[in-house]
C-alpha cells in the first residue's frame, strides 16, 4: 500500500499552517486599533510573506521530521511555485501599505533612517536576485555552487532583516511574548538553514568515504565506486539517492545529488554519472582515494522484491536508469520472482547505458527489455524515436492499472509520459516519477 | 508523486494562503 498520499496531504496541511504562524501569532493577544482595510491587507501579506519565506528553508532542507517520505524533485518543485509566490508578497506588501498610506514611503527614505531604508531595500533586491538567479541560473552563466553559495546567503538575510522589520514595526508585534515567539518560529527556520549547509557536513566529517574506482560506462557516462571504510555500510532502498561532496572537506561548496546504483546488499556503494554539467564533467579524472562525503540517502522512487506480486514496470531515458539499474541488481540479489518491464530510451544503440549488464539481469529475473532508440542503425528491428504511447500500448501488460510504474528520465519525457500512464488507468499513487536537472 | 501535482499543490497552497490573509485583514478592518 502506498501511503505517499495521506503523507503529501500531511505535510501540506502542515506547510499551511507553519507559512500562516507568524500572521496567527501577530493576531494573538491584545490587538492595536483597526485600520483601513488596504493597509491591513497590505500588513498581512507582509507578515504571510515573512512566514512563507521562512519555510522555504524547511521545504528544501532535507528535515527528515519534514520530508520523509516525499521525493525531492517533487518538493523541490513545491519550493519554487512558493518560492515566486513569496516574491509576489514581498513586492505586494510595500506597494499595497503605500497605496493605504503614502506617508509610509518614510520607511524607505534614508534622510528618515539610513539603516532601515537600506535594510528594507536589500530586502527587495535580494528576493528579486533570489528568485531570477534560480529561475535563469544558466542563462546568468552562474555555475550550480556560486548559485547555491549565494540562494543560502540572500534567503538568510532576506528572512533575518524580514524578522528585524516585523519586530521594530512594533504594531501587531508589541509585546515582549509576541517579540519572543515570533523570533523564536523565525529564527527556528533561519537555524535550520545553519543546520543543513554546517551541522550536517560537521556531522559527516567524522563518516569520511573514499573513492575505490571510477570506470567509464557508455554514452559518456562514468561509475564511482564508494568505500566507507571497515564494516560501514550505508543502508538505503535500491532508488534511493544521496548528497555526494567529493575531496578533502564536507564543507565545499559542490555537493550534488546523485542516485545509488548498486544494490544495497553489495558493500561498495556506486554512483553512476553523466558528463553534462562543470562538476559531472571532472568525474572522469578523479583519482582513487580521494575523500567523498554522503548526505542521505533520500527518496521514494523504491521498490523492493516482492512489494507487488503482479509486477512493476519501469520507464527510463537516459542516464535515468541508474535508480532502475539499483532496484533491478536488488532484485537479483533477492531472487524476485515478480515480472518486471522496463522500456528504456536511449539516443543509439552504443550509447545504451548497462546494455551488458541489462540482458544479463534478463536472464537471471522476469525482465523484459524494451528498448527504444532515437537514432537506429541499419538493421535494428526494435523501437524507434520517443517513448510514446504507441510503445506502452505494444509492450506493456493488460493489468497495467494495477502495477506501479516508475518513470526517471529528463522533464519533457516524464511530462510526455505521466498522463499517457494516467490514461491508461494506473492510479497517479501507483505512478512515481523523478526527473533530472531542476536547477 | 507526481510533478504537475506538486507544482498545482504549490499554487493552491499559494491562494489559500493568500485569501487567508485576506480575510484576516478583512476582519482586521471591520
Amino acid at each position: 500500500m502506498n501511503l505517499g498520499w495521506l503523507r503529501a496531504s500531511a505535510w501540506w496541511l502542515a506547510f499551511l499552517l507553519l507559512a500562516l504562524a507568524p500572521l496567527g501569532l501577530a493576531l494573538l493577544g491584545d490587538l492595536p486599533q483597526a485600520r483601513p482595510l488596504l493597509l491591513e491587507s497590505g500588513v498581512m501579506l507582509g507578515l504571510l510573506g515573512l512566514g512563507v519565506l521562512s519555510m522555504q528553508a524547511v521545504i528544501s532542507g532535507r528535515q527528515r521530521w519534514f520530508a520523509r517520505g516525499l521525493g525531492q524533485d517533487d518538493l523541490l518543485q513545491f519550493h519554487r511555485q512558493i518560492g515566486l509566490f513569496g516574491l509576489l508578497l514581498v513586492l505586494a506588501h510595500p506597494i499595497t501599505v503605500l497605496l493605504a498610506d503614502s506617508r509610509l514611503v518614510a520607511y524607505l527614505d534614508p534622510r528618515v533612517d539610513v539603516l532601515r531604508a537600506l535594510s528594507l531595500t536589500v530586502v527587495l533586491l535580494a528576493t528579486l536576485t533570489l528568485v531570477a538567479t534560480s529561475l535563469w541560473r544558466l542563462q546568468l552563466g552562474l555555475s550550480y555552487e556560486r548559485w547555491r553559495l549565494l540562494h543560502g546567503l540572500l534567503a538568510l538575510a532576506i528572512v533575518a532583516l524580514g524578522l528585524g522589520h516585523a519586530l521594530l514595526v512594533d504594531h501587531y508585534t508589541a509585546g515582549f511574548w509576541k517579540k519572543a515567539a515570533l523570533l523564536l518560529l523565525v529564527g527556528g527556520s533561519l537555524c535550520l538553514v545553519l543546520d543543513t549547509r554546517l551541522r550536517r557536513p560537521w556531522r559527516a566529517r567524522r563518516r569520511p568515504w573514499r573513492v575505490a574506482s571510477v570506470r567509464p560506462e557508455r554514452d559518456d557516462c562514468w561509475t564511482i565506486g564508494l568505500a566507507g571504510g571497515p564494516g560501514r555500510q550505508l543502508a538505503f532502498q535500491p532508488g534511493q539517492y544521496v548528497w555526494l561532496t567529493l575531496g578533502d572537506s564536507p564543507w565545499r561548496l559542490q555537493q550534488h545529488p546523485f542516485t545509488i546504483a548498486s544494490s544495497p546488499a553489495v558493500s561498495e556503494l556506486e554512483i553512476t554519472i553523466k558528463a553534462l554539467g562543470d562538476f559531472t564533467r571532472t568525474i572522469a579524472g578523479i583519482k582513487p582515494d580521494t575523500l567523498a562525503w554522503l548526505e542521505g540517502p533520500y527518496g521514494v522512487f523504491t521498490y523492493r522484491a516482492g512489494m507487488s506480486p503482479g509486477g512493476a514496470v519501469f520507464i527510463a531515458g537516459g542516464v535515468g536508469i541508474t535508480p532502475v539499474m539499483a532496484i533491478l541488481r536488488s532484485l537479483r540479489d533477492n531472487g524476485a520472482r515478480e515480472p518486471v518491464w522496463l522500456i528504456y530510451g536511449s539516443e543509439c544503440w552504443n550509447k545504451v547505458v548497462f546494455r551488458e549488464e541489462l540482458e544479463a539481469l534478463a536472464s537471471s529475473l522476469d525482465l523484459t527489455v524494451i528498448h527504444v532508440l532515437d537514432r537506429a542503425h541499419e538493421g535494428w528491428d526494435g523501437e524507434t524515436g520517443h517513448i510514446d504511447s504507441g510503445v506502452l500500448e505494444r509492450h506493456l501488460p493488460a493489468h497495467l492499472a494495477d502495477l506501479p510504474c516508475y518513470l526517471c528520465g529528463p522533464d519533457a519525457m516524464a511530462d510526455a509520459i505521466e498522463p499517457e500512464l494516467r490514461r491508461r488507468g494506473v492510479p497517479a499513487r501507483n505512478l512515481y516519477s523523478e526527473r533530472f536537472d531542476l536547477v | 508523486m507526481m510533478h504537475r501535482y506538486a507544482r498545482n499543490a504549490g499554487t493552491v497552497a499559494a491562494v489559500l494562503l493568500l485569501l487567508t490573509a485576506l480575510v484576516a485583514a478583512w476582519w482586521r478592518s471591520g
